[in-house]
């Protein structure tokens, strides 16, 4: 197969052009579009939904669901500044807040891995859970991480990359781990069908197991690069992330029924709704109809890259 | 003994699958497992292979006892089950399934391609599918996922190795490679079960054949002191009589010149050639040939699943644009592939046997049961998941949908691979009634004894043997033979 015909193939490559076609009308309704201030807040503001876009995607791979990686965020993000509240360093509360999404989704894994409960209902309730004890610990936004962290976060390396991409980097890497190890290939056995891989003696309930602690494990870096972001505690913060993450997902080529598509079209498409939002919020459209037209962008997005997906398999058959 | 089955019972809620079945098999033995449908010959597959729990029983495996509660503990004991519900993935490529049970690793954590690729080239080379390594599962065809699923087992290393009807869907060839690596592999001392409903084959390869019936094991005899009559007998607990060749009679004659079907130049995309054909009202029509020469295309295309096309039902022209027309026109297409083509595992009985007459014509089935009873379908109740019922019984379902409509022509494509010779024989009958009204079967079938048996059952048969695409044979009356089958599809030598 030569190499056009597998970019073509290549799950991820809607989302690809959809990127770069709002890249290219961002470059005409955005000033300042093209410059490295412009990407510094960009990342900023985006990275987390980029990282739990990642979470996102190794759990529907697999077939799964999980909703409650925006609880998860709220969660880990009133931790990380209570434990700095109380007195502790910052790396401190990360390891804390850490701890903590992985514990959740370690709940998760053992709900649906072994007691066999359907991924949306367990998410669902574990995600109240989250969002719960956020609201118990924490029942009013406030508190603060420190100036340092959050001038530190949005400073770049060497004057050039935006220090967020430093999250996104090692988000990648856990991916990139599943990928290339044999859970990898399990996993996306188990996506296609999970009776199969079960007879062909692969240990199901351990794969989904990690899926879910994988997801839980990325919500709390997500949270962490937003609680520099917001600089505060805030226990409702991640409630519009669960979707958003779904929706990048769905954006970035893979397939809700499971077994199809890659983290890195979730990458693309959690870009793809940045550069939307950032082009809505451009274009300078009233606040009241600003839902309304991202949504639109949204929706136009994902029915272009499902043509896409459908040209390029013609031109493969053909 | 190396295998030993004591008093396996396996029940499903009230449901009894198995009731206290024992089998015991020496190492290195070939032996067959015959039962028609329902007779619990898969579920003590899927025992002994991890999938399912026995209620009650034990396995024993050279005394020692055999104790396992997953395929996974079952794979570490060198059991391995390959079984016709396939455990290939689609989405995955030849090689990443066959390494699924045992993915190999490099020196750190990470998969080895390298390794992977090896493995799976070493024993796609045993069964002649080498370039097939990194094609994803879905673009091949059901025979050679076929020999993937079986290659798959044969990478694990079994030391007792389970067949459940693999070769239902392999055509001639591929079942003699099949035979002559599970002869080696007992000459190396492993164990052999093999579930297969073709005489011919257990008779070829094993060397002593159990019979199970309603979930009990009948008997276990020495090959050599059995005969096909003597099986048939055991496993359907009747006498089962031979086909016997009908007459034609007069009022059949009469029909002979009534075209029913007429198509010009149908292409075959896959060959890139035209097929013409004339089928008349109360005729059968058999496709042969060996594997994937274009039968499936042929009645795959005529039903419209490949594109539109313009065909003649009974002198009038219909263009077929949509498989709702064709529907419409009274065609119907049995699929060989129960799973994706043929049932809606999930839903009930009644809902898979009316959603063409209702879905499509708006008529709700009157009578269901005595359509099911009149197609001997054994089941409980009318709204219990298709999916509980055996295969056999399944595939009598989607077949009562289809005629329950009137269709003036019946396009099956390979329907009865993996059915029980009972459960064929009724299928068969459904043909003939079929065709006694007026109607036509094109049934395309991998087992050419099938079309030979049919061909006795319906005198006015037809048997096209497809080569490249082409019709290379027609065979009609007495012609149709197993030998004049066989002879026809092979090749024709070029002459210079």
């Amino acid at each position: 197969m030569s190499n056009s015909k597998k970019l073509l193939l290549w799950n991820s490559f809607p989302s690809l052009c959809l990127v770069i076609v709002l890249i290219l009308l961002n470059s005409f309704f955005t000033n300042n579009f093209i410059s490295t201030s412009f990407a510094s807040s960009f990342f900023t503001s985006y990275t987390p939904l980029i990282i739990v876009a990642i979470a996102q995607s190794i759990v529907i791979i697999g077939k799964g669901i999980d909703l409650s990686v925006g609880g998860i965020i709220s969660l880990v993000n009133v931790v990380i500044v209570s434990v700095v509240g109380m007195g502790f360093s910052l790396p401190i509360a990360f390891i804390v807040g850490i701890l903590t999404g992985i514990i959740m989704g370690a709940l998760n894994g053992i709900v649906i891995g072994y007691f066999r409960v359907t991924p949306l209902l367990a998410t669902l309730a574990t995600s109240s859970i989250a969002g719960g004890i956020a609201l118990w610990i924490m029942p009013y936004p406030g508190g603060q991480v420190g100036m340092d962290y959050i001038l530190w976060y949005q400073d770049m390396i060497f004057g050039i990359l935006p220090n967020p991409i430093i999250f996104i980097i090692i988000s990648i890497l856990i991916w990139l781990v599943w990928k290339f190890t044999p859970v990898g290939l399990s996993l996306y056995a188990m996506g296609r069908d999970i009776n199969k891989t079960y007879a062909s003696g692969v240990a199901v309930n351990k794969i989904q197991f990690l899926t879910y602690v994988s997801s839980g494990l990325l919500s709390s870096i997500a949270a962490i690069a937003l609680t520099a972001n917001t600089g505060a505690g805030d226990p409702l913060i991640g409630s519009t992330y669960t979707l958003y993450a779904v929706a990048a997902t769905v954006v970035g080529g893979i397939s809700l029924y499971g077994g199809i598509g890659d983290a890195f079209g979730a990458i693309f498409g959690a870009i793809f709704l940045g550069l939307a939002f950032t082009l809505v919020f451009s274009l300078h459209f009233p606040s009241f109809y600003q839902d309304l037209a991202s949504g639109v962008i949204v929706l136009l997005g994902i029915i272009g890259a499902a043509i896409m997906k459908l040209r390029s398999n013609k031109v493969i058959t053909s | 003994m190396y295998l030993e089955c004591k008093n396996i019972s396996k029940t499903y809620g009230s449901v009894v699958a198995i009731e206290e079945a024992s089998l015991s098999v020496e190492k290195g033995e070939i032996r067959a497992i015959l039962g028609g449908n329902g007779s619990g010959k898969s579920t003590l597959a899927k025992i002994i292979g991890g999938i399912v729990k026995q209620t009650t029983g034990e396995i024993y495996i050279n005394n020692e006892k055999y104790d396992v509660n997953s395929p996974a503990d079952a794979k570490r004991k060198k059991v391995i089950i390959t079984s016709q519900e396939l455990s290939l993935l689609s989405n995955l490529t030849v090689e990443e399934n066959l390494v699924l049970p045992a993915i190999p690793k490099d020196k750190f954590i990470f998969t080895s391609k390298k390794q992977i690729r090896e493995k799976a080239l070493g024993i796609l080379k045993d069964i002649g599918l080498t370039e097939k390594v990194n094609k994803k599962i879905s673009e091949l065809p059901a025979n050679e996922q076929f020999l993937v699923e079986f290659a798959k087992a044969l990478l694990q290393e079994p030391e007792i190795l389970v067949i459940d009807e693999i070769t239902s869907a392999l055509f001639r060839e591929e079942v003699e490679l099949l035979k002559k690596i599970v002869r080696e592999l007992s000459s190396k001392g492993c164990t052999i079960l093999f579930i297969s409903h073709r005489m011919a084959e257990i008779f070829s390869l094993c060397s002593s054949v159990t019979v199970m019936r309603n979930g009990r094991v009948i008997n276990t005899y020495k090959i050599e002191d059995v005969d096909e009559d003597l099986l048939v007998e055991m496993l359907t607990g009747e006498k089962i009589s031979p086909y016997e060749i009908k007459k034609n009679s007069a009022d059949q004659r009469k029909a002979e010149n009534e075209l029913l079907l007429e198509v010009e130049k149908l292409p075959l995309k896959r060959f890139n050639k035209e097929l013409n054909l004339q089928v008349y009202k109360g005729e059968f029509i058999g496709i042969a040939g060996l594997q994937g020469q274009g039968q499936s295309d042929l009645v795959r295309t005529l039903f419209g699943l490949d594109g539109p096309v313009d065909i003649k039902i009974e002198g009038k022209a219909i263009h077929i644009n949509s498989l709702i027309r064709s529907v419409q026109s009274g065609i119907a297409f049995l699929s060989g592939d129960r799973e994706k083509e043929g049932t809606f595992a999930e839903r009930s009985i009644l809902e898979n046997l009316a959603v063409v007459s209702e879905g499509t014509f708006g008529k709700k089935v009157d009578k269901p049961k005595e359509l099911l009873n009149q197609y001997k379908v054994k089941y409980d109740n009318l709204a219990q998941p298709i999916k509980n019922l055996s295969g056999g019984n399944q595939q009598k379902v989607v077949l009562a949908r289809w005629t329950g409509t009137n269709p003036k022509i019946l396009l099956a494509d390979d329907p009865t691979k993996g059915i029980d010779v009972s459960a064929r024989r009724d299928v068969h009958e459904v043909f003939n009634n079929l065709v006694l009204n007026g109607s036509t079967v094109i049934l395309v079938s991998s087992d050419d004894e099938e079309l030979v048996n049919i061909s006795k059952l319906i005198p006015k048969s037809r048997v096209l043997v497809l080569y490249d695409g082409e019709i290379s044979k027609t065979l009609v009356g007495e012609e149709i033979t197993v030998h004049n089958i066989i002879s026809a599809s092979l090749p024709r030598e070029e002459v210079h």
